[in-house]
């Protein structure tokens, strides 16, 4: 009986920083999960306002510098360390426009264990009706 | 033996007292922290149906009081189950001259109730009482 003295104190000891782990593992990615939802939303209102900013002209579609920083400028709005990859517009069809982001979302108890950052991605397509 | 036993149970009542505190600390903290993400990524999926139903009723003018009350119902009818308290709900359009460029912007903002203070911190969210989530729309003059 003496042996068992002190021995939930040293368990927990043990576990605490295992328990600490998982606590922060879930908390990160429950913040990634929030993360990829902003992303989402801003890539998506961001491909419905850049569906009707792109002209076609002699049958070829055309975006411009000012119409690309147009498309990041309202990814900012709505997630502000949102940077657009790509937007283009389907060269057969004409009507259907794609904006591609990535965001970069910082982890705090990954840290400890050398994960810094993770990077999110996320595609909207908008299909318009050119009628 | 009746000695031991005794003195064994003391020392698991002890035990249990010193570690049972940060235990159920721990178990605050995680619940917390989880239903303030939680909270968070339920008003951004708000925000975000509910610029949707506004990009909807957008005609190019105001929004009318009839449509904000419109946009608002939507949102608490198909959050209900998800908001503890009703949220408020602002549907802003604005208009800026020099970019030529009308944005369309659902705010909601709703109170959080477990509230810690290191949470504000965490997340960059200066007020820690409220959540607060916020989508845009942006439309170009022709």
């Amino acid at each position: 009986m003496y042996k068992k003295k002190g021995y939930a104190a040293i368990l927990l000891v043990l576990l605490l920083p295992i328990i600490i782990m998982i606590m922060g593992i879930c908390i990160d990615i429950g913040n990634m999960v929030y993360c990829e939802a902003k992303l989402m939303s801003a890539v998506k209102f961001a491909a419905i306002s850049a569906s009707s900013n792109y002209t076609v002209s002699n049958n070829q579609v055309i975006i411009t510098d000012e119409q690309q920083d147009f498309v990041q400028t309202c990814l900012t709005k709505n997630y502000e360390g949102a940077m657009s990859k790509t937007f283009t517009v389907d060269a057969v069809k004409k009507n259907q426009c794609t904006v591609e982001a990535t965001a970069e979302v910082k982890f705090y108890f990954l840290t400890i264990i050398k994960i810094n950052s993770e990077t999110i991605d996320q595609s909207y397509t908008v299909t318009r009706n050119l009628d | 033996m009746k000695i031991n036993s005794k003195k064994s149970k003391g020392q698991s009542v002890v035990e249990l007292v010193i570690t049972l505190p940060i235990l159920m600390l721990i178990l605050c903290l995680t619940v917390s922290t989880s239903l303030f993400i939680y909270d968070k990524t339920v008003l951004q999926f708000a925000a975000n149906q509910g610029l949707d139903k506004a990009i909807g009723l957008y005609s190019g003018t105001n929004f009318t009081s009839d449509e904000i009350q419109e946009i608002t119902n939507y949102i608490n009818n198909e959050y209900s189950i998800a908001f503890a308290t009703k949220p408020d709900i602002e549907v802003v359009p604005t208009y800026d001259s020099a970019a030529k460029e009308t944005t369309i912007t659902v705010k909601i903002t709703s109170n959080f109730n477990c509230g810690l203070p290191y949470l504000g911190k965490l997340f960059d969210t200066t007020d820690n009482e409220n959540l607060k989530a916020e989508n845009s729309y942006v439309i170009k003059d022709n």
